[in-house]
């Protein structure tokens, strides 16, 4: 006969296995299906739907874009399918070679964007395998590259400065996240995102154009992030931009065939990124992913901080971290900058110290956060020791173990 | 309107109100995300609206098809199985979504343990809330089988996490 302490223990194990979360189907679910339901009702039976659409846009002029939306029930129900039709297609592929224009500026970061600036070349190029080997490349500016794990250990290295470029970082690849940009290595992972995102994200809208040979599927998405204090990050990344993505695919293959990253404008649609080519299969091998001479030439720094909590930089707000640093790098204090630009090493660092060695602070704002920035934006005045006036909005962040207020940007 | 022989937007409106939580909580918790979920739902409804016979026990026929449906989405999730587990760690997520995935991670390790014919069984009768009579109908097995499942899951979980 089973005890109390039998029966305590089987609810026990009811309750491990009870969610603790309520989850519930999107507000918009059931208008969706009625729709769709509709929809459904009106075309002809014994034919496919889509057999009877297709077959009806491929006998019109291809340049006629025909919105094809209603045969796959809901627009966001049709770029998903598009999507996952994509992601499989792409599965079976062993490399890709991307080449992007891209609206930005070469030593910012890769996922950095600036609707002012003019398009610069992007390479993108990965090896599909355990593990996924990559490089992505701004022309002249910015390189991020995986090549594996060697001796010298499992890192992401990135580094900055065209041929000259002799500085660094490392990023343990365990854990390395990847941005925006960078889930271009592998379109799947882009569009998986936009698969997933289509139920998601309340700010998006989708468009399904059929052109014949191509299916072009248009997502307009809201920035993410929290603009409530300011829009300073507004249009500096392509998460943190109203965006109008378009994705073209091929019917035949189901492929990524084209992109393009459109911000919507007043004026005028600019366009962002533009791919420029994408080819799958193409031979390359790990030697083909960097420059190796370049490579050899560079000290990377592993970016994995930790700091004693000592240091002056905790235990408090921003704008104090931000006097503390800026006042150290008027008497240009080691001890203190080593910690605060610890992701500025090497000649870096040396052109720093040429140029704000010797200023002074003539004032500091209010902290502000922006987008989805992980720090803290300061906006800051500042008189260099030849007498020119700058202003500056550091970028500091202290989402590290102990706390510690580090300069991530601004400089 | 008319959707088919046996069903119209009004009766269709009436089962996705009475049972769409119940589908969807369970599709979720075996699949483990949203757009998924809600996609093997929606399917289902669709079906339910365009199928030309009598459907005797519609909420059977609904979790049927749900069931049927999350193990062709796992199939094709499981082709893309590194992918997945890479693009999780980089899509953004509101918090509760990531409370939610993460309460699905936990209970899948613990379903882990079991058989699919146990797992199934729990599945429909804790998170999908259906009494043991129904889960016999809708898989066209005697209750006593079904009863007999889950207590026979609940007991490997009890010796393996509890003696």
């Amino acid at each position: 006969m089973k005890t109390q302490e039998y029966h305590n223990h089987e609810e026990q194990i009811i309750d491990m296995l009870t969610p603790k979360v309520e989850v519930k189907p999107s507000d918009d679910l059931r208008e969706r299906i009625l729709n769709a339901a509709a929809q459904q009702a009106t075309t002809k039976p014994r034919k496919s739907r889509l057999t009877y659409w297709i077959g009806a846009a491929t006998s019109m002029a291809a340049v006629v874009a025909i919105a094809i939306t209603f045969m796959l029930n809901t627009p966001a129900y049709a770029a998903r399918k598009y999507f996952s039709t994509a992601i499989i297609a792409a599965q079976e592929a062993k490399t890709l070679i991307m080449k992007l224009s891209v609206r930005t500026a070469p030593d910012e970061p890769i996922d950095y964007i600036n609707p002012s600036l003019d398009f610069i070349p992007a390479t993108v190029k990965v090896i599909y395998g355990e593990p996924m080997l990559w490089s992505i490349e701004k022309k002249d500016g910015r390189k991020v590259l995986y090549k594996g794990a060697d001796a010298a250990g499992d890192y992401v290295y990135q580094w900055i400065g065209g041929k000259d470029g002799r500085t660094g970082w490392k990023f343990n690849h365990n854990g390395y996240s990847t941005d925006e940009l960078e889930a271009m290595l592998d379109p799947r992972i882009l569009l998986e995102a936009e698969r997933r995102t289509a139920t998601r994200n309340k700010g998006t809208n989708y468009e399904v154009l059929d052109l014949g040979e191509l299916v072009i599927v248009r997502v307009s998405t809201t920035a993410q992030g929290d603009y409530s204090k300011s829009d300073y990050m507004l249009n500096t990344s392509l998460a943190e931009a109203n965006t109008i993505r378009e994705y073209s695919f091929s019917k035949q293959t189901g492929l990524l065939w084209k992109m393009r990253i459109i911000i919507p404008n007043d004026k005028q649609p600019i366009t962002i990124v533009e791919s420029e080519s994408i080819d799958y299969n193409q031979p390359l091998s790990v030697d083909n992913l960097y420059d190796k001479e370049q490579f050899s030439n560079i000290t990377f720094n592993n970016v994995y901080f930790e700091q004693g909590q000592s240091s002056p930089l905790t235990g408090i707000t921003a704008d104090e971290a931000a006097k503390i640093i800026l006042e150290a790098m008027g008497s240009w204090d080691s001890d203190i900058l080593d910690t605060a630009m610890y992701y500025y090493k090497g000649d870096l660092m040396t052109q720093i110290e040429k140029k704000y060695k010797g200023l002074q602070v003539q004032s500091i704002e209010k902290s502000f956060k922006s987008g989805l920035y992980a720090g803290r934006f300061v906006k800051c005045k500042v008189v260099l020791a030849d007498g020119t006036k700058e202003n500056l909005t550091l970028a500091l962040r202290n989402d590290n173990k102990n706390k510690v207020w580090l300069v991530d940007g601004g400089l | 309107m008319k959707l088919n022989s046996g069903t119209n937007i009004k009766q269709l409106s009436q089962w996705i109100d009475e049972w769409q939580e119940q589908l969807f909580r369970y599709a979720y918790f075996r699949l483990g995300n949203r757009s998924d979920a809600e996609d093997v739902v929606q399917d289902a409804f669709l079906k339910i609206a365009s199928t030309t016979s009598a459907i005797a026990n519609p909420k059977a026929y609904l979790f049927r098809i749900v069931a049927n449906g999350c193990v062709d989405s796992l199939r094709h999730k499981s082709r893309l199985k590194p992918l997945e587990e890479r693009t999780s760690a980089t899509i953004p997520s509101h918090s509760e979504e990531m409370e939610a995935e993460e309460e699905f991670r936990r209970i899948e390790r613990l379903l882990s343990h079991l058989s699919e014919a146990q797992t199934e069984v729990i599945r429909l009768h804790i998170h999908a809330g259906l009494k043991f009579t129904e889960i016999a109908e809708m898989l066209e097995e005697p209750v006593t089988t079904i009863k007999s499942r889950f207590a026979s899951g609940i007991e490997k979980l009890r010796q393996q996490f509890i003696n």
